[in-house]
């Protein structure tokens, strides 16, 4: 039976289009993966589902849930519905939360506003839901507060808010965007029980293509507010499915060649420490860096690796031990995750390109920045631009033609593209690679996301608690690891187990 | 939770000291010798020298500096030139004033902003926040003193309803309060005005955050996420708004004590500046800014309790 219907949905904002015909019909026990990337409407359309369109926005078409239409409620209507017959987990747990409530009471909040029960029977069934949620029973959610919890505890807080009440329909919002891979596995193997047992329907909106695969019954691309094409996750056939088929190939990282150890050494790093209060955030770590070669440094978060990036760029001071550049090594340059917040904002992008230039004036800087903006596939125009005006990718882009434009022999980057959509990550990939072989530049790439990892590095360190825990050619450590934490990593890793 | 207070008081004694060496500076080398204040120009340099060393004003200036701090913690502020009684006794006798009259104003600032910021920001951009924030805007361009003035014209010459000045003390029962009325509302409503517009922005802030979509998102009607999400997170930092402004209403009395001839801190201040009475001028400064620091203290440990990720903080 249908429990979600969505007909030739249309949502107009000051004259624009932003969904433009959406239909979908979603069967209860079912899980639909709706992907695209960032500006196709996906987040749109969960919240024209929800009742919760942008200020001013248009909606015509026509949505049902087991029968009731919902556009045609009036806002009481709404509140009935909001949270007892749909439920949301939002993206970013850490905004999702009001900071000065308990978490507790977040999930108790619905059932009292429903049910208008006790507040101690609404904690009580908090309690339930949370457990359902699989959220560790020895946290008293209560006593505790938002910022005091991890992002899976807290996403799953939010899964059991959202699930208190048992809603037919259940919409997560790139509900693992931000979590590690082993964290992401578990919470999206909950949507699918959630959906198993309890009969609930869940529409998964992610970018990520093979994490998306991996529960889901159905998928449905979404393109500039229209869903194009959709097929049963295990039927996605080019003939029918071809531009699905395609992102799934796309997704499918090709694994980076091996290196002959040839290359001159830019960097050693010997018995390196960092203490943090008292804890070892990196515990005497030893490596090589060789010029033209990319080391992928993977781990969980909190496994220590930000921290070593921030060692061997020079921003913090090792404890213990120490990083000697080769002879010829001049610079380092790092490029963070996040490129808006990489670029002051006042600043336009060639002001912020031309900033490592510091001994050039006038012309000569211009004329480097025009060049490195070609290297990293930009427009010269960009340079004017503001960061507000360009889109993830493209500041990704001109984060890396800053780091490039003063010939650094080492390029450290800290998970480079975990903010971007599937599409543009692949890109800069291959933008990276590139510029890795044109220059022999050597590079230190940090990154949770193990098929990335495959994709670009030469040679991987696994990081477990500060510690090395298993190190070689990536191509071997991926393939077949020997150690039980990399095993758990490579078997939660959805983009390097995609079926073909 | 000790160690925030040890390090915050360990701040508040650093801050004063510092505050009361700028004082004392100031007062050493403001030109002018006090000694010669006192007796004229013409006095014989032998009763100078002699009132000098009574004054201990040929003493070295560290020593001048401790005698002068330790005197404070006393609550020996010196003696007044003019009136040669203690400077104490002067601030003691108008605080009965100017303290009420400072939480008057800040209770009906809070009274009117808090809520006209909140309606303000519930309405935004339909009539009623068309018309708070045009009301408020013009309350903020009136200098405080003209406001006053018109308050009097109106309600005193033409309605004489209310005293256009001066106190007849607490002993006055229901004629101080009367007295209070205008001095209270011109100080209040600009300070309100302020308040509204901060308050209005700092909701509308909050009303965007992601918590707020999600609180509407588990069924919370508009009013209820107003009042359980968006109000205590816009409160925050309004309060360190109201903290400025308590000072502010506490030391910015000056010139409305003026106008309604209330024997407040603010007339004093003018008087003894007036004339030159140093001791008078340097007691009311420490007294203001010990006010100042100890209200900015205050709300820090207010914000800590209401925010529980700055209660882990030391």
């Amino acid at each position: 039976m249908t429990l979600l219907a969505l007909k030739a949905i249309s949502l107009q904002l000051r004259d624009k289009t932003l969904l433009n015909g959406v239909d979908l019909s979603i069967q209860a026990g079912q899980v639909w993966g709706l992907i695209g990337a960032s500006g196709s409407g996906k987040s749109l359309t969960a919240r024209t589902i929800l009742g919760l369109p942008p200020k001013g926005a248009l909606v015509t078409g026509s949505i049902e849930l087991k029968g009731t239409a919902l556009l045609t409620l009036d806002e009481r209507a709404w509140c009935t519905i909001r949270g007892r017959d749909i439920g949301v987990v939002f993206q970013d747990s850490a905004a999702a939360f009001n900071p000065l409530m308990t978490v507790g009471d977040h999930v108790a909040e619905p059932l009292r506003w429903h049910l208008g029960v006790s507040q101690a029977r609404a904690r009580q069934l908090a309690l339930d839901a949370l457990a359902r949620a699989e959220f560790p029973a020895s946290i008293d959610v209560f006593a505790r507060f938002p910022h005091e919890l991890s992002g899976g505890q807290r996403q799953r807080a939010m899964i059991a808010a959202a699930i208190a009440l048992s809603p037919k329909l259940l919409l997560a919002d790139e509900p693992t965007t931000a979590l590690d891979v082993t964290t992401q596995a578990a919470l999206l193997g909950l949507f699918r029980t959630l959906a198993d047992d309890e009969g609930m329907a869940v529409l998964l909106i992610s970018h990520d293509v093979p994490a998306v695969a991996m529960v889901a019954d159905h998928i449905a691309l979404m393109v500039s507010g229209k869903i194009v094409e959709h097929a049963a996750t295990n039927t996605i056939a080019p003939a029918l499915a071809p531009r699905l088929a395609d992102l799934f190939a796309r997704s499918r990282p090709r694994p980076a060649g091996r290196l002959g150890e040839t290359g001159d050494i830019v960097l050693t790093a010997k018995h390196l420490s960092y203490a943090y209060r008292r804890k070892m955030a990196v515990h005497d770590l030893s490596f090589m860096l060789r010029r033209g070669e990319c080391l992928g440094i993977v781990g969980q978060s909190g496994s220590g690796k930000s921290t070593l990036a921030r060692m061997v760029a020079g921003l913090i001071k090792p404890s213990t031990g120490s990083i000697e550049e080769g002879h010829a090594t001049k610079q380092i340059q790092m490029v963070f995750q996040d490129p808006m917040g990489a670029f002051n904002p006042r600043w336009t992008l060639g002001r912020s390109i031309a900033e490592p230039l510091r001994r050039l004036t006038g012309k000569a800087v211009d004329e480097r920045v025009v060049e490195a903006l070609i290297e990293v596939g930009l427009d010269p125009t960009f340079a004017a631009r503001y960061p507000h005006e360009v889109s993830g990718g493209q500041a990704q882009r001109a984060a890396i033609a800053r780091a490039i434009i003063a010939k650094p022999d080492v390029l450290v980057l800290d998970e480079p593209v975990s903010a971007l959509d599937v599409a543009i990550r692949g890109q800069i990939l291959d933008l990276l690679d590139t510029l890795k072989s044109r220059h022999g530049l050597a590079m230190l790439f940090i990154t949770h996301d193990l098929g990335v990892a495959r994709s670009i590095a030469n040679h991987v360190i696994v990081m477990q608690n500060g510690v090395i825990v298993e190190e070689g050619p990536a191509s071997d450590v991926l393939a077949a690891p020997t150690h039980p934490y990399t095993q758990a990593l490579v078997a939660a890793s959805p983009s390097l187990y995609l079926r073909s | 939770m000790s160690l925030f207070l040890l390090r915050r008081v360990i701040g508040l004694v650093v801050t004063l000291a510092v505050a009361s060496g700028i004082v004392f500076a100031l007062m050493t080398v403001l030109p002018g010798d006090p000694a010669e204040l006192m007796l004229g120009t013409d006095a014989r340099a032998d009763t100078l020298q002699a009132l000098r060393h009574e004054m201990g004003l040929d003493r070295p200036l560290l020593a001048q500096y401790i005698g002068w701090v330790f005197g404070m913690m006393q609550g020996d502020f010196g003696v007044s030139h003019t009136y040669h009684v203690p400077v104490a006794n002067l601030i003691v006798e108008r605080l009965p004033l100017s303290l009420p009259l400072a939480f008057l104003s800040l209770g009906m600032a809070l009274l009117l902003g808090i809520p006209g910021g909140v309606l303000a920001a519930s309405q935004e951009g339909r009539f009623l926040d068309h018309y708070i924030r045009f009301k408020t805007q013009v309350l903020l361009a009136l200098p405080n003193f003209w406001l006053a003035m018109l308050l009097v014209f109106v309600f005193a010459i033409l309605w004489h309803g209310l005293p256009a000045g001066g106190f007849p003390g607490w002993g006055g029962g229901f004629a101080a309060v009367r007295a209070l009325i205008l001095p209270t509302v011109a100080l209040a409503l600009p300070q309100a005005a302020l308040l509204a517009r901060v308050m209005r922005q700092a909701v509308l802030e909050t009303l965007e955050d992601t918590y707020v979509v999600a609180a509407r998102a588990r069924g919370l009607s508009r009013t209820a996420v107003l009042i359980r999400h968006a109000l205590p997170n816009a409160f925050i930092p309004v309060l360190s708004i109201i903290g400025l402004q308590f000072s502010f209403l506490l030391a910015g009395t000056i010139i409305i004590e003026n106008v309604f001839y209330l024997p407040g801190l603010g007339r004093l201040m003018l008087q003894a500046v007036n004339q030159r009475d140093l001791p008078v001028v340097t007691g009311i400064a420490m007294v203001l800014i010990a006010s100042v620091i100890t209200v900015s203290f205050v709300v820090d440990g207010l914000t800590r309790l209401m925010d529980p990720r700055l209660r882990g903080r030391p």
